[in-house]
């Protein structure tokens, strides 16, 4: 038996993702997958996720890890911890940024704290006395939160504290443990990043640079220097889900990026680009380190 | 020659230390480096013995006195935090949080805020670092700080096993992280109250870490050697012993005297640090 854990954000999370197209692959073999990604997370969710399942694991094991946005940080908002914060919180009903998201939110009985129920699943599992608050992408100036909700208020807060350079620092210093653990358990470990981000130059570039190269980065798939799952995907042909872009119009799935000279996916990628992903780079790659097996 | 590579907050970094002094207990022929730095936590402590690893070639050691749980640190820039200037005019603890990452960057545009531990409230003068730091405070609880702890412990002991350096970790006092009895007694961690914490736990190779008694740090190991803290930081006793004591346990008050500094260096580190190098 052979575990495959699988760590990343939404590009990995969400249910039609290349994971859910590599359990299908491997369904009728002796191999058992394991997604432990979620929405909005960053490189510490993902591989705080990652470790502790491939600590659980007692079988051979590989790993794939999916990076996401540099800038995102986490809090655990534990009821018994925190309790006039946790209810804060989750009394609050501006939780959804827009006015659509909201009205979809309170279409559905079990919505009515939409965007909690997604911030209660932690660590894998729902846990109703513990809300992950998720910065997301700051520097793309995306927020799950509105303003003035008591969760967009305390994360507007924490941004304004912790400053880019500390947050690429960590990112680099987590791929860099995952990296270390696998290397020092024999464990083979595929990392890429979900799409290449805008990479601002750091305040401090002997010290961010100093943590930069604790990874190892010929344990990184790129496509094309730089360039994560996303990119690929539009070097295929494909783009994003049309329903999440609302820059075009009729909706294409992607733009042009004149810094970068280049298309850039809208939203999330669409189904047949995450089976097309998983075909020509995931399960290759896992064929060989089943068959090295 | 053999680089020996030292990191902690103040119980490593004050001018008498057991790290300032372990040069003149050793062979010449090897180089002590101190890179810690006063009133941080794990994620400085870390970082900065990574730093200094990274740029040191040839053989190395890495000896690692970890501190409480409860301290962060955030990075304020001039360019990218509107903190930075209100800040300055609040006269921080300047000098101290303006040295960072092993004393070699000291920049007119940068400090580190530090939150130091539960209960210190440095900053309580001074009303922006106050509310920045409180607002920390009521939104990252204890099983988050724990968590991070630990991994940060983690990250150093992966980052040496996997470059083949000998490594030695201990804690600067018992109550770096939380110490119940029952986990004094179990030597393990409540999962009903860090659920976060109690999953990187099992990660950290226990092993590889060096207790007084089950789980006591270097002050535990001093007081039950008959040391104190330095008197003229004992603002509880009069006349001031150094300590107190409490459910029949003796803990230290403020920093240790550099008589215990030299005995731990002596007794603990020294021995260790020959052990390796032969």
């Amino acid at each position: 038996m052979i575990d495959i854990i699988i760590g990343g954000c939404s590009f990995t999370h969400n249910k039609d993702s290349w994971a859910k197209h590599l359990a299908k692959h491997y369904e009728k073999d002796s191999v058992s997958v394991t997604n432990v990604a979620q929405g909005g997370v960053g490189q510490e969710h993902i591989v705080r996720s990652c470790l502790v399942a491939l600590q659980k694991s007692k079988n051979k094991k590989i790993c794939i890890a999916q990076f996401s946005g540099f800038s995102r940080m986490e809090i655990i908002v534990d009821q018994k911890e925190r309790p006039e914060l946790y209810s804060s919180i989750k009394m609050d009903k501006g939780y959804l940024k827009t006015d659509k998201q909201q009205s979809d939110a309170h279409a559905g009985t079990k919505m009515s704290f939409a965007g909690l129920v997604e911030g209660r699943q932690w660590e894998n599992h729902y846990n109703d006395s513990i809300i992950l608050l998720r910065t997301t992408d700051i520097e793309g100036g995306l927020t799950w939160y509105q303003v003035k909700t008591t969760a967009g208020k305390t994360l507007d807060k924490y941004n304004q504290t912790v400053g880019l350079d500390q947050r690429k620092m960590l990112s680099y210093e987590h791929i860099a443990s995952l990296q270390w653990y696998c290397k020092l358990n024999d464990i083979p470990l595929f990392c890429f990043w979900g799409w290449d981000e805008y990479n601002m130059d750091p305040h401090n570039k002997e010290v961010v640079n100093a943590s930069r190269d604790l990874v190892d980065w010929d344990n990184f798939w790129f496509h094309e220097g730089a360039g994560g799952m996303a990119e690929w995907m539009i070097a295929q042909g494909h783009h994003g889900c049309l329903d999440e872009d609302d820059i075009n119009d009729p909706p294409k799935g992607w733009r042009f990026d004149l810094v970068k000279g280049k298309k850039m996916m809208i939203g999330h990628p669409t189904p047949e680009a995450h089976k097309d992903f998983c075909d020509q780079i995931i399960v290759p790659w896992v064929k060989e380190r089943l068959l090295n097996d | 020659m053999t680089s020996i590579i030292t990191t902690g907050c103040s119980f490593t970094h004050d001018p008498d230390s057991w790290a300032n002094i372990l040069q003149d207990k050793i062979s010449n022929n090897h180089n002590v480096y101190n890179c810690a730095d006063g009133g941080v936590g794990q994620e400085y402590i870390v970082r900065s013995a990574l730093l200094k690893l990274q740029q040191t070639q040839g053989p190395k050691i890495c000896i690692a006195q970890f501190s409480g749980f409860w301290r962060l640190e955030f990075n304020v820039y001039k360019d990218e935090n509107m903190l930075f200037d209100k800040v300055i005019t609040e006269s921080p603890d300047w000098e101290h949080s303006r040295t960072w990452y092993n004393n070699e960057l000291t920049e007119d545009n940068f400090f580190i805020l530090k939150t130091t531990d539960i209960g210190h409230k440095w900053w309580s003068n001074r009303p922006t670092i106050k509310k920045t730091l409180e607002s920390v405070d009521q939104t990252i609880g204890p099983d988050q700080r724990l968590c991070w702890t630990y991994e940060n412990i983690l990250k150093l002991q992966l980052y040496c096993k996997h470059n083949n350096i000998p490594l030695f970790c201990f804690w600067g006092w018992g109550d770096c992280r939380p110490t119940r009895k029952d986990e004094i007694l179990d030597n393990h961690i409540n999962a009903n109250d860090y659920p976060l914490a109690s999953k990187v736990y099992n990660l950290v190779d226990w092993n590889n870490f060096w207790f007084h008694t089950d789980k006591g740090g270097m002050a535990d190991w001093m007081i039950d050697h008959g040391h104190t803290g330095k008197l003229e930081e004992d603002h509880t006793n009069n006349p001031p012993k150094g300590y107190h004591e409490y459910d029949g346990k003796k803990s230290m008050i403020g920093h240790p005297t550099s008589t215990a500094h030299e005995d731990f260096c002596d007794q603990i580190i020294v021995p260790w640090v020959n052990n390796v190098l032969q």
